[in-house]
């Protein structure tokens, strides 16, 4: 039964076009011709989940096959969940308007923690039981995968599998072997029993944890003989090889990303030390020029959209960068659409590249130097020193540019007072180098935005057994920052990081099965789209934690022994513990370490045998 | 050449911005290769001008707007290459050559709608009509830029007719419409609660068609007397 949204309910919400689908490359199938129903959750509001690179992939993917149909599935805004609670509307799918509750599968795509008591929200919305052990023979199979997903114990209760590590060729085997259950027949649990065969997926159900007297993890350990120890990531080996989709969704409203996404590679080279992205995503994988310009060629075409971005974590180590982008300029320029290059770094070719792919005015160019100090820019393994960034700041302030942004964490390990001093001198000096200018040569009205985010310890990095700072200490080094830069110069506008939610995402970034009653006690308290200012409710919270009897600190601020069995340790990313831990020790001697190009470490992702380990030994260079 | 087009946006897409509306357009000139002219200077626009924006809510068959090309079509294959890239709920009905130069937005001058509505028991149409005719002026506050002003619609109501079928009542009028005097049917409707003391609930709002004047006469937009 189709949901029926008349104009009452339409043109009483804000932006109904986020309800209504049927936009330009939507796939648009007969359900009844299909044998399996894919409904992709994006746990965010319609303009933040039709942004995601991830869920275009998996949409054509899926849809690619003609006896798989996948939809598109958002959390409604909380005006149009009112009205869907008040007239019993279920959650509904944008292609068909079917509920979800007819669908087979019901995959989740983990971006960020604080989305969680989203997947909450949606699963009750829809109507299927939202703990997994309470689901019956007529409830979809309930998925997840993402980034998250990496240490996917927060939600075991509530998911019935996840996929680890890249979807586009699991998810398949996913689907073959679901068709091969349904048509034997077998109970709910067997295909349980199936998919957890299938590499790279985790049944929680089919695991048991054990505890400590001090509240440790003690075991880890499956609960059948056929279920393995340790479940491992998938990824894709041939990035040239592999579907990437050109017939995108066009929206018909604006979208935080609006644009085409040009995935360039996979991975980073850098091991920053404080980002997960660079562990989990490991090895590097990159596609040729060759491949790239067809793909871009094709969704411009298919899409008819105004601007292409590149897209990868550190665009500026694509390894044929300047005769790809010179390739790909004559044919954005000719057909007048902007070249969008985010998470490039800033030097001399940069900026040239930057002035011919980009008609806009030289207003944001945005730096990280994540750290005040080169003392703590080692520990962090960011590879860059004062002078790369004055360098660059001074090449951007010549050509033509009046305002940068300037990114950096607190709360690092190991940060004293003297490293969030350094933020404030890194920006005066700044504000130096633009003076320094003469004044003919520099655009007028200096504004240089220091950001500070508080830093959150993940999964699969070196400073996975880190305490984080408190709420109390993230405040007192923000004020003192402040402090500093009101000082400094008033060309400096300063902007900080609500540390509560820093705080949250702590705890379930590396929150074990117990805290799902937390999320759980908390979405029943009220709590949803927690990502969001306007409905962020930390009291709420932390009354969620009293209730249940969970002390928060315990997974925020409790620095770990490397002896600890940490709640992902049965999911194994491909990043050895050993190197972690190796990391860890030399990021508190402030030693750094080269680079995947320059030099292989050991990280343990040679075991997939492909991508950037394939050319680079573990002696430098390439062999 | 500049080509004037009409085109319909059905219940599908009548939940979009006029923005949204400017941009499907684009993008849809884009994936059809009909290379639109650009704007000069520093952020080039396409030259693609509508009528008259339509707001979030509104169905029509009466929509027009021109497009400055950088090579000839035939309008028949220009119309046909657009409909092959548009999505469902609006299309491409009409399309002319343009070689008058005048801004469409400064040709629009009437718009016809109709307004569906809800009537509550004991509404008398011929009541209704006539009192909103026979009357000189009817003020309604229309919001501007500055806050709310009083605006007398009663000379831009040019055209009224009305009719129940069942549960429903129809609502068949021309309004003045364009950068001048531009009546949303809202206001019409707030106009005749005005007029008849008792507020009338809106069911939808479809625009027919959207006028020019010459010799006298309303004539739509694709008259050759406009192009």
């Amino acid at each position: 039964m189709k949901v029926q949204l008349d104009d009452r309910i339409l043109l009483s919400v804000e932006k109904p076009a986020r309800y209504t689908g049927g936009e330009w490359n939507m796939v648009v199938k007969n359900p009844e011709e299909v044998d399996v129903r894919f409904a992709f959750c994006f746990p965010d509001v319609y303009e933040v989940g039709m942004s995601h690179l991830g869920m275009k992939i998996l949409y054509h993917v899926l849809n690619k096959r003609s006896d798989t149909y996948c939809e598109r599935v958002f959390a409604p805004w909380a005006d149009m969940e009112k009205i869907m609670r008040e007239k019993g509307i279920p959650l509904f799918a944008l292609e068909s308007k079917d509920p979800v509750t007819e669908f087979d599968i019901v995959g989740f795509t983990l971006q960020y923690e604080m989305s969680y008591t989203n997947v909450l929200n949606m699963l009750d919305l829809a109507g299927i039981p939202l703990l997994s052990a309470e689901r019956g023979e007529n409830d979809p199979f309930v998925i997840a995968g993402g980034p998250c997903a990496c240490n996917p114990e927060p939600l075991a209760d509530f998911i019935d599998f996840f996929v680890i590590g890249e979807g586009e060729e699991v998810i398949l085997e996913i689907i073959d072997a679901y068709k091969e259950w349904k048509k034997s027949g077998d109970k709910r649990n067997g295909f349980l029993r199936m998919a957890a065969r299938i590499p790279g997926v985790y049944v929680p159900a089919f695991y048991r944890v054990s505890y400590n007297e001090d509240s440790t993890i003690s075991e880890i350990r499956p609960i059948y003989p056929d279920i393995p120890e340790k479940v491992t990531k998938r990824i894709i080996k041939d990035m040239d090889a592999v579907e990437f989709p050109e017939d995108i969704v066009v929206p018909f409203i604006g979208t935080v990303h609006d644009r085409i996404m040009l995935e360039v590679f996979r991975g980073c080279i850098r091991g920053c030390r404080f980002c997960q992205a660079g562990f989990i995503y490991r090895p590097v994988r990159e596609k040729t020029p060759e491949v790239l310009l067809r793909q871009a060629k094709g969704a411009i075409e298919k899409t008819g959209y105004e601007e292409i971005s590149l897209v990868s974590l550190s665009t500026s180590d694509y390894s044929c960068l300047m005769d790809f982008t010179a390739e790909l300029l004559k044919l954005t320029e000719e057909r007048k659409i902007n070249l969008s290059l985010p998470s490039l770094r800033i030097d001399n070719f940069s900026i040239e590249l930057m002035e011919k792919a980009q008609k806009v005015r030289k207003s944001g160019l945005t730096f990280a130097p994540e750290a005040g100090t080169q003392r703590l820019r080692d520990v962090i393994n960011k590879g860059i020193t004062e002078e790369d960034i004055v360098n660059s700041v001074r090449i951007a302030f010549e050509g033509g540019w009046n305002s940068v942004k300037l990114y950096f964490m607190v709360g690092l390990p190991t940060e004293t007072d003297e490293d969030i001093e350094g933020i404030a001198n890194l920006a005066r000096k700044i504000v130096d180098v633009y003076y320094e200018i003469p004044k003919e040569k520099r655009a007028k009205g200096l504004n240089v935005t220091v950001s500070t985010s508080c830093f959150v310890p993940k999964p699969f990095t070196p400073f996975q057994w880190f305490g984080q700072d408190t709420v109390e200490q993230f405040h007192n080094k923000q004020m003192l920052l402040k402090e500093k830069l009101s000082r400094a110069s008033r060309a400096i506008t300063y902007n900080w990081h609500d540390a509560r939610i820093s705080f949250l995402e702590a705890v379930f970034a590396r929150g074990d099965r117990r805290t799902g009653r937390v999320l759980l006690r908390a979405w029943r308290n009220g709590c949803r789209f927690d990502a969001w200012n306007e409905f962020f409710r930390y009291e709420t919270w932390i009354k969620a934690f009293e209730e249940e009897g969970i002390d928060p600190a315990f997974y925020a601020n409790r620095t770990r022994d490397f002896s600890e069995i940490l709640p992902w340790s049965h999911i194994d990313m491909g990043i050895s513990q050993k190197f972690l831990q190796r990391e860890c020790e030399k990021a508190y001697k402030g030693i750094v370490t080269p680079n995947c190009r320059m030099q292989c470490t050991g990280c343990g992702i040679n075991a997939f045998g492909t991508g950037i380990c394939s050319t680079v030994s573990s002696k430098g260079g390439k062999s | 050449m500049k080509i004037r087009f009409k085109f319909e946006r059905g219940d599908e897409l009548k939940y979009i911005a006029h923005l949204d509306i400017m941009r499907l357009f684009e993008r849809a000139f884009k994936r059809a290769e009909i290379p639109v002219a650009h704007s000069q200077g520093f952020n080039p626009r396409p030259h693609i001008v509508f009528a008259l924006p339509m707001a979030l809510g509104l169905s029509s068959e009466g929509e027009f707007a021109d497009a400055e090309l950088e090579e000839s079509y035939e309008p028949d294959i220009f119309m046909e290459r657009l409909n092959a890239v548009l999505p469902a709920g609006i299309k491409v009905t009409g399309a002319w050559e343009a070689k008058n130069g005048k801004n469409i937005m400064a040709i629009v001058e009437a718009a016809r709608y109709r307004i569906d509505f809800r009537p509550f028991p004991g509404f008398d149409i011929e009541n209704a009509i006539s009192d909103v005719l026979n009357r000189e002026h009817i003020i309604v506050m229309k919001k501007t830029k500055s806050g709310e002003k009083e605006f007398d619609i009663r000379p831009f109501i040019y055209e009224l007719s009305c009719e129940v079928t069942g549960n429903t009542g129809h609502f068949n009028v021309l309004l003045g419409a364009g950068q001048d005097n531009n009546v949303r049917p809202e206001l019409f409707i707030a106009g005749v609660g005005v007029c008849i003391n008792s507020e009338i609930e809106i069911i939808r709002m479809h625009r027919i068609m959207l006028y020019g004047r010459a010799d006298n006469k309303w004539l739509p937009l694709s008259d050759k007397k406009f192009l």
